[in-house]
């Protein structure tokens, strides 16, 4: 486990940071992350271990943020480019933003968020997704675009009254 | 949000790619898992060394201990198996396997021990039938042999001398009547199943026995299993309860089979100077039962009877 954790625990942290926000949390979850795998014969047989791991790593950052209380951190991470902060206000907006979609995202499916994630946020090719989840390329984009009809639904119905065009 | 231009979900997720935690808290998570499990291995009480270890005697019950606690692990894995768990454990295999072995050898590898503590290293055969034990050392310098029924012998062959400890009461003792009789009422829950490992290339499978329970007695402990002969191959022990620092002693090259009854034998050998010690109360000090003649004093003059 040791050498799977220098291996691949960066990575994983980061997957888990870029979907809660929040550092404290990120590491808490991390930890839990490496404990349940340790102990898991699913992962101990997994053919791709890191893929595994991923997957684990996405549902206890999306399970955080369906349970969490206390909003979590707006502040974008320290090294995010300038360009992307034109105005404070944008970049709050865009936080906010941003936050709404992490939200929807964690009541989507399982596969729909997973898909979305390692596509869009881990940057990972279709073909690659489709190794990973014994599928066609072509599946593969079909079912994210699913996801992501699905998730601008979710949005929609999430939004307020005003933005959806129910009041005047 | 009304529609995809008002909310691109799309460029929001892409803009989270972007996104790099602290690089401190990268290595700051990493370092904290890697702290947990180490600690999941080495948990152990803190304790302090309550004597002084420049005694024979104490060295000797210092010794013992650490030969103990190495034959007990060994020698007590496939115990463990048959009281702890029962047919319903992760270990119904191995306790199979185990179930019709009669003796078993292993070599045991000091990594790391407080300067105060001599252990040493060295070869062990168990035989499992009557708990019996023997520890040789690498060096040559030692060899200690328990029968299983609380008579040990520590030969020094160097020095051609034989220490005999006679336990008439096991309890509090590390002696494996009293562990045995204590594994039988441990929680069966003191074991748990980690991830697969490889050793040598060779897959297998490793468990970790509660640092808590009377069995590791605070030490931390990894058994490795071959997982197609379910026989142990390996087992690593951790612990700080001699304080001045970690004692890891890790048990290897472990085979299986027949052996002598001999190599169990508690008398000693001829030619030895042989000391016999008794402890009746595990709180009292071993009395010597054969004390040594008074020295004679240099220059004495024989009296007219000699």
């Amino acid at each position: 486990m040791l050498p799977f954790l220098e291996d691949h625990g960066p990575t994983l942290f980061r997957l888990i940071y870029r979907v809660t926000w929040n550092e404290a949390a990120a590491e808490d979850l991390m930890q839990d992350l490496f404990l349940k795998l340790s102990v898991s014969r699913k992962f101990r047989l997994a053919d791709c271990p890191l893929a595994y791991a991923r997957r684990a790593a996405l549902h206890l950052a999306f399970d955080w943020r369906r349970k969490r209380k206390e909003r979590a951190d707006l502040t974008p991470a320290r090294d995010v480019p300038l360009d992307m902060r034109p105005s404070p206000l944008d970049r709050l907006v865009d936080a906010e933003r941003t936050q709404a979609v992490l939200d929807a995202m964690a009541v989507l499916s399982t596969r729909g968020r997973e898909l979305l994630t390692l596509h869009y946020i881990q940057e990972q090719s279709y073909q690659a997704l489709a190794q990973e989840y014994h599928k066609s390329p072509h599946q593969i984009r079909a079912l994210c675009h699913k996801a992501l009809v699905q998730l601008r639904k979710l949005l929609l119905e999430m939004a307020h009254p005003h933005d959806r065009g129910e009041l005047p | 949000m009304k529609d995809r231009s008002a909310f691109d979900t799309v460029h929001l997720l892409r803009q989270l790619a972007d996104i790099e935690p602290p690089p401190d808290r990268v290595q700051r998570a990493v370092e904290r898992v890697r702290e947990a499990f180490t600690n999941r291995l080495t948990a152990g009480r803190d304790a302090t060394p309550k004597v002084r270890w420049y005694s024979s005697k104490r060295y000797m019950t210092v010794a013992a201990t650490i030969a103990s606690i190495v034959l007990l692990v060994a020698g007590s894995v496939c115990v463990l198996l048959f009281t702890m768990f029962g047919a319903q454990g992760a270990f119904a295999h191995v306790q199979t396997a185990l179930a019709q072995r009669t003796c078993m050898a292993y070599s045991v590898e000091v990594v790391q021990a407080p300067n105060h503590v001599t252990a040493k290293s060295g070869t062990c055969v168990v035989r499992l039938a009557t708990n019996g034990g023997r520890f040789e050392s690498t060096d040559g310098t030692e060899v200690q042999v328990t029968n299983g029924t609380g008579t040990s012998l520590f030969l020094f062959p160097l020095q051609k001398r034989a220490v005999v400890w006679h336990n008439t009461s096991a309890a509090g003792q590390p002696s494996f009547a009293s562990f045995l009789a204590s594994l039988r009422d441990c929680d069966p829950d003191t074991v748990e199943q980690l991830t697969d490992y490889e050793l040598d290339g060779q897959a297998v499978e490793c468990y970790q026995v509660c640092p808590e329970s009377y069995f590791a007695s605070g030490a931390g402990m990894l058994v490795y299993v071959d997982p197609r002969t379910y026989l142990p191959v390996r087992i690593e022990i951790a612990t700080d309860k001699f304080g001045g620092g970690l004692l890891q002693i890790v048990c290897k090259n472990f085979s299986f089979g027949e052996c002598d009854p001999a190599l169990f034998s508690v008398v000693p050998p001829v030619g030895y100077q042989v000391e016999n010690y008794l402890q009746v109360d595990p709180g009292k000090p071993w009395v010597r039962l054969d004390p040594p003649p008074p020295p004679q004093e240099i220059g004495e003059v024989p009296g007219p009877s000699d």
